[in-house]
């Protein structure tokens, strides 16, 4: 393959037309002129949605830690109370 | 580049740095496509290509006071779109990941896609994926993008005697490798 024949593969392949429609270009100009928006790129909503993820399992995390947490404390105190019971019965019936 | 082509795009960056917002629809009309067509190309992906468009124009719009009018304004773009593109490869290791694939790839891994496949399309895309980032840039910008050597050169910042060398390795990589189908392929 020669020089020419290679440039104008390369051509055909690569330097098609790439429209771009209306609704695309009135949003990026859109975003471009509004500095805020423009850092709402398709590049960000992903790191949106990771955040979001991230906040999601830390919150679920969190609240299955506090359940559990919860649920030892009253186990020890139940326990206790029994204990409380049954040596206050104990006592009674053999002092 | 087209001198009346040129001197509208002046003209448009000369509103856009008084404040007329709408002269950036025109050159997002005028400039985006192909911009877009170079991103997509040179990072192989539509997504991100989105994002490098969206770059430039933000780049265009906050610097327009900045600009020089002796500067092309196409040229400008590209580079803003170039650079970005480059910190897009370099922060995801894209580009080395893909090369790293590929570096194994001989005449017969090639000629063998093209047989199964039936799609030259692919095959010129494995060959082009397997060059170093700069030799696949300059067969862009020169052959896709139709830019001269001296725009090519500027746009990458290099001279053009390095440009020259990157085309000329690019060109004879590409032949090695599309050699195997070529019959196919013109």
């Amino acid at each position: 393959m020669n020089d020419s024949e290679l440039e104008s593969l390369l051509a055909e392949t690569y330097g098609q037309d790439f429209p771009l429609d209306d609704v695309l270009v009135q949003r990026i100009a859109s975003r471009a002129t509004t500095p805020v928006l423009a850092f709402t790129r398709k590049s960000s909503f992903k790191w949106l949605a990771l955040a979001a993820s991230l906040t999601c399992v830390t919150i679920g995390v969190g609240s299955g830690m506090y359940a559990a947490t919860t649920e030892i404390q009253i186990v020890e105190t139940t326990t206790q109370d029994l204990e409380q019971i049954f040596t206050n019965q104990y006592d009674r019936e053999f002092l | 580049m087209d001198t009346s082509s040129d001197e509208e795009d002046k003209t448009y960056m000369h509103r856009l740095a008084a404040g007329d917002d709408s002269a950036l629809t025109l050159l997002i009309r005028k400039h985006g496509s192909s911009i877009m067509r170079f991103a997509t190309n040179l990072l192989d992906d539509a997504d991100t290509a989105e994002d490098v468009v969206q770059h430039v124009f933000t780049q265009a719009w906050q610097n327009a006071h900045r600009w020089k009018p002796r500067a092309q304004v196409k040229t400008w773009l590209y580079t803003i779109a170039h650079n970005y593109c480059l910190n897009i490869l370099k922060s995801t290791k894209r580009y080395i990941q893909d090369s790293s694939l590929l570096d194994g790839i001989d005449e017969s891994d090639l000629a063998e896609e093209s047989a199964t496949r039936s799609q030259s399309r692919k095959v010129i895309d494995l060959a082009m994926n397997s060059l170093p980032k700069r030799q696949k840039t300059v067969l862009l910008l020169r052959y896709a993008e139709g830019f001269s050597q001296s725009e090519a050169a500027e746009i990458m910042g290099v001279s053009e005697k390095a440009l020259e060398s990157l085309a000329s390795r690019g060109k004879s990589e590409m032949a090695k490798k599309l050699r195997p189908i070529k019959e196919a392929l013109l």
